[in-house]
């Protein structure tokens, strides 16, 4: 039986064992965390597979004992480190008391439909009262490893106006837990058989459990526990947009002596949060933007990816690395085309040197060095290439002089296009422009699901290669193999955007057209950008400013938000050009670059104006 | 348990105009079908639009989503509309309509579970002077007739006469492709909607499986299975069908989920007429009374049979077996059994326009009409 491909397995999954779950977890995703973000409100904001869910599960009490039980595991070892140093865990204990309200699978939206305002607020309330009371028990009893019946050693220091009458009535654990349970029970079948006359109790008007529920107020045995509790509200863009305002304001009123994390995705935020000025400005609670604190780290990211695949190869073969498997070098098919590439190369080269005796020092020097490969020299003749046409064009738009390099400028600047020159050759003569590790990191766009689907397919020629190795003599996984894997895993990806999205085809036509930029500039050939030729485009920030306020309903913004909140665009605040103009660029996600044969670089994007952009929406460009 | 339909009455075509003109010629009727672009949807009141003479229609207008793929669709809708007043008289069409998005704030909800839900409870006192209601569920989507289907069951069952029609034809089906389709599943209104309550309990799942996308099935495992530690699976697949084949096709289809991904033993696959949902619904009976019999003694002395384990049913299939599904829903509720239903929303369809799907499917409409008369509450 063929091993399971462990990058296929997501970590929100239930089919994996805490074991599995922490073997997998790499720490490093989780950096962005401190001691204080347990003690606060807090909403974490991403595009699906940003890593919420990991997050979150990482937190629940079954992980966290998981964690305690054996942090003398290696696996363990650096998470529990983590975990200690924020005080959530240590040897002895587990710190802090997780519960969870699914918004998306518990259907609360469902509430504000089926009843008019403010019951439909009081039914809110009092269903996620209940739950939250309710589920707050249990899981002081799992972090403490008691049993149910341990329910009747819990009491309240302090109980809170509203629920005075209640606790009297309900003093113990037990007591409270099987009244929550029961009421919460015919609540729901309330609900569900559409009964309008459902009875609300003004106890749970607001969310004042969160003070009955909230640090050193809960009692275990006559003292207090030894855990922070945390309330963790997850999908909450799946709340009604009413229930959306309501629960913020609520939250921002009550000011909890708790941790309350709201995760959501980028979905549920407006276009003016996402784009605008005001989006930036951190409001009465704090806002953790996953993508954007990892765009802003992508050295750390790509660590945490190398960790994360290492943990995934290691669950199936030890003392392994998914590069290992990868061939760096060229087949021998490609091998035999290099001399032909070589040559035609210099043949440009001469030509563009032929009456110009301003780089006859440089044509001199390649000439000759002694390289060691054929495609290191092919390199170092497209750098050239570039470098002079770059100069041309230079000089016909402002009438200057060309630049005269000295070897030494020449060698500098072929540090700077080295990875362009690589790219233009292999898009040029048809040679396998994505493989190996680097492209896989690029490849996620900053988002780690997107990584695993990527590194799954390489991973699942990998697990193939101990079956088929013995008919093939190398045991690598050849870069046409590589590539061909990608661009097939890039196909299904475009193919889904048709399916899971409603304007399917809209979408498709307008990311088409934007990649046509990059593949019209590279046709011109004048690789006048670092990356190689456009792969976004970026719009004045004043420009967009002014339309979200005008009109944020637009078809043109709604395109924008759909296409950055579903990850196929990403949005990056840039400043270039004369002083003090920002743009605001829009990146194709680097899976599209592939679907067209662009560049994996960042770095070419064509200013546009809104016109232009809307006119991206409208039929082939 | 209490099966309501071991005896049962299904007509077939022409067979539903002699019944009607029979049994309600006279009877104060009332016909609810959805005004939809599917070419099925005026086939159902063609067959008995001339039999019953005191008969109101309702058509039910349902709102599409912004950017809704079915928006291309909307002369086909006027179409059908045009043919609809050939077999009734404009005043006896009331138009009704049921929301299906949420429109207000940023994020487009979809909502056609409660509005249908709310539609029905609205309208149940009006239902009141009617002896013999109609439901002909050709042109409504699965989220509006399921519910509808439930309140209307849940009140009058019994009490009055309800028909379901449905006009089958699986080559549409299989040309007609949801788009758009939710990132979760979800449960219906009336089962399991609001989350389950009663704890952690083995999960049997019964997928009615026909001619849907993969992505549709593996959303709905995901959802059922992350709330479940223990899950049994038992793929319902047509058999027999009119292709002889379609049961392996599908299977074959599914074979790398079913069998590979979630080890679902070959053993547990249910067949079932694909033109008989009485078949279908007495299969699903079976599977859970045998389940629950089963799992019983596992959990302990108190534990009661019919609370032993929890079935998620779901119906990514054909009109005609949703409906069988839905049937075994419904009665099983209302024996206290754990069930729920779980679907997936879309935002509109698209039909495959290729000339041969075309010329395929016409002329392959068979109206099937299923007569819930109740003898046994």
């Amino acid at each position: 039986m063929l091993p399971t491909n462990t990058f296929l397995i997501r970590q929100n999954e239930r089919v994996i064992s805490e074991g599995a779950f922490i073997s997998i977890l790499s720490p490093q995703l989780l950096g962005f965390l401190n001691e204080s973000c347990f003690e606060r409100t807090l909403f974490i904001n991403s595009t699906p597979g940003g890593g919420k869910s990991t997050l979150l599960k990482t937190f629940s009490p079954e992980i966290l004992l998981e964690l305690k039980e054996n942090h003398s595991k290696e696996t363990y070892q650096e998470t529990f480190d983590m975990l200690k140093r924020w005080n959530v865990i240590d040897e002895k204990d587990v710190k802090l008391v997780s519960m969870k309200i699914e918004c998306a699978r518990e259907n609360y939206s469902l509430i504000d439909d089926l009843y008019d305002n403010g019951k439909a607020v009081a039914v809110f309330f009092e269903l996620l009262s209940l739950r939250i009371l309710r589920r707050i028990l249990l899981g002081i009893l799992q972090c403490n490893q008691l049993e149910e019946s341990d329910l009747e050693k819990i009491a309240f220091r302090s109980v809170p106006d509203e629920w005075a009458v209640l606790i009297q009535r309900y003093p113990t654990g037990k007591d409270i837990y099987q009244w929550a349970l029961e009421r919460e029970h015919n609540l729901c079948n309330s609900i569900e058989e559409m009964n309008t006359d459902v009875a609300v109790s003004m106890t749970f008007n607001n969310l004042s459990v969160l003070n009955l529920v909230s640090n050193d107020n809960i009692l275990l045995s006559g003292k207090p526990i030894r855990q922070k509790i945390l309330i963790i509200f997850d999908d909450v863009h799946a709340l009604s947009h009413k229930q959306r305002r309501t629960l913020r304001t609520m939250l921002f009123e009550l000011r909890p002596n708790l941790g309350v994390w709201l995760s959501q995705r980028m979905t549920a935020l407006s276009a003016k949060d996402i784009f605008g000025t005001e989006g930036h400005i951190h409001r009465e609670y704090e806002i953790i933007n996953i993508d954007e604190r990892i765009q802003n780290d992508k050295k750390g990211f790509y660590k945490a990816l190398k960790d994360v695949s290492d943990r995934r190869v290691a669950m199936t073969y030890k003392d392994e690395c998914l590069e290992d498997k990868l061939e760096k070098t060229f087949s021998k098919n490609t091998e035999k085309k290099l001399k032909d590439i070589l040559a035609k190369i210099k043949g440009q080269v001469e030509t563009l040197c032929n009456n110009n005796d301003n780089y006859t020092n440089l044509y001199q020097y390649l000439q000759n060095r002694d390289f060691q490969t054929d495609w290191e020299s092919i390199v170092y003749w497209q750098a050239l290439q570039i470098v002079i046409e770059r100069e041309k064009k230079k000089s016909q738009m402002v009438f200057t002089f060309v630049s005269i390099y000295s070897i030494e400028e020449f060698l500098e600047e072929y540090n700077k296009v080295k990875k362009l020159a690589e790219y233009l050759v292999c898009y040029r003569y048809k040679l396998p422009i994505y493989y190996g590790m680097n492209t896989l990191y690029s490849l996620s766009s900053c988002n780690v699901e997107q990584f695993l689907d990527f590194a799954g397919t390489l991973f699942e020629l990998r697990i193939a290669l101990d079956f088929v190795s013995r008919k093939r003599k190398a045991n690598l996984i050849s870069q046409e193999e590589q590539e061909a894997a990608i661009i097939k895993c890039v196909e299904e990806k475009w193919e889904d955007i048709t399916r899971t999205y409603s304007m399917g085809q809209q979408v498709q036509k307008f990311i088409t057209n934007i990649a046509n930029l990059g593949i019209n500039h590279l046709k011109k050939n004048t690789v006048s950008y670092s990356g190689g030729t456009y792969t976004g485009f970026g719009i004045r920030k004043s420009e967009l400013d002014k339309k979200l306020y005008e009109n944020d309903t637009d078809s043109l913004i709604k395109m924008l938000k759909l296409c950055v909140v579903n990850n196929l665009l990403s949005c990056q605040e840039i400043k270039q050009g004369q002083a003090g103009v920002v743009h605001k660029v829009f990146y194709l996600n680097r899976w599209l670059c592939v679907k067209f044969k662009l560049p994996l670089g960042y770095g070419g994007w064509k200013p546009l104006l809104l016109e232009d952009v809307a006119q991206l929406m409208q039929g082939e460009k | 348990m209490k099966r309501y339909w071991e005896d049962y009455v299904l007509l077939k075509g022409e067979e539903c105009n002699g019944y009607f003109e029979n049994n309600y010629k006279n009877s104060k009727s009332l016909f609810i079908l959805g005004a939809g672009f599917d070419e099925r949807m005026c086939e159902g009141i063609r067959c008995i639009g001339s039999a019953v003479h005191d008969m109101d229609v309702w058509l039910i207008r349902f709102q599409e989503a912004p950017n809704s793929d079915s928006l291309k669709y909307s002369t086909k809708v006027k179409d059908n509309l045009k043919t609809l007043y050939t077999f009734v008289q404009k005043e006896k069409v009331i138009e009704k309509e049921i929301k299906m998005w949420d429109l207000s704030g940023d994020l487009e909800r979809p909502i056609s579970d409660p509005s249908s839900a709310k539609f029905i409870v609205e309208n149940l006192a009006k239902l009141q002077e009617y002896d013999v209601i109609t439901v002909d569920i050709s042109a409504l989507p699965q989220n509006i007739y399921f519910i509808l289907l439930d309140k209307l069951l849940g009140e009058y069952y019994g009490k009055k006469v309800i028909n379901i029609m449905a006009c089958e034809n699986y080559l549409v089906d299989k040309k007609t492709n949801p788009v758009g389709i939710d990132e979760r599943a979800h449960y219906f209104i009336g089962y399991g909607a609001t989350g389950n309550v009663s704890g952690r309990k083995p999960v049997v799942w019964i997928p009615v499986l026909g001619e849907c996308d993969k992505e549709r099935l593996i959303k709905c495992h995901d959802f059922i299975m992350q709330e479940s530690e223990s899950e049994e699976i038992c793929p319902l697949v047509p058999f027999p069908s009119i292709n002889e084949r379609r049961a392996d096709e599908i299977i074959l289809k599914f074979r790398e989920q079913l069998f590979d991904a979630w080890n679902v033993e070959k053993k547990n696959i249910i067949y079932a007429s694909e033109t008989n949902p009485f078949q279908i619904y007495r299969r699903i009976c079976e599977t859970v009374e045998h389940y629950c019999k089963v799992l019983m003694p596992l959990g302990g002395p108190e534990q009661k049979e019919n609370d032993s384990c929890r079935f998620v049913f779901t119906a990514l299939t054909s009109k005609l077996m949703a409906i069988g599904t839905f049937l075994a829903a419904f009665n099983l509720k209302r024996e206290f059994y754990n069930v729920n239903i779980a679907g997936l929303y879309n935002r509109g369809y698209n039909i495959g326009n290729a000339a041969s799907q075309q010329g395929e499917a016409a002329g392959k409409n068979i109206v099937y009409c299923l007569c819930l008369t109740d003898d046994g509450l």
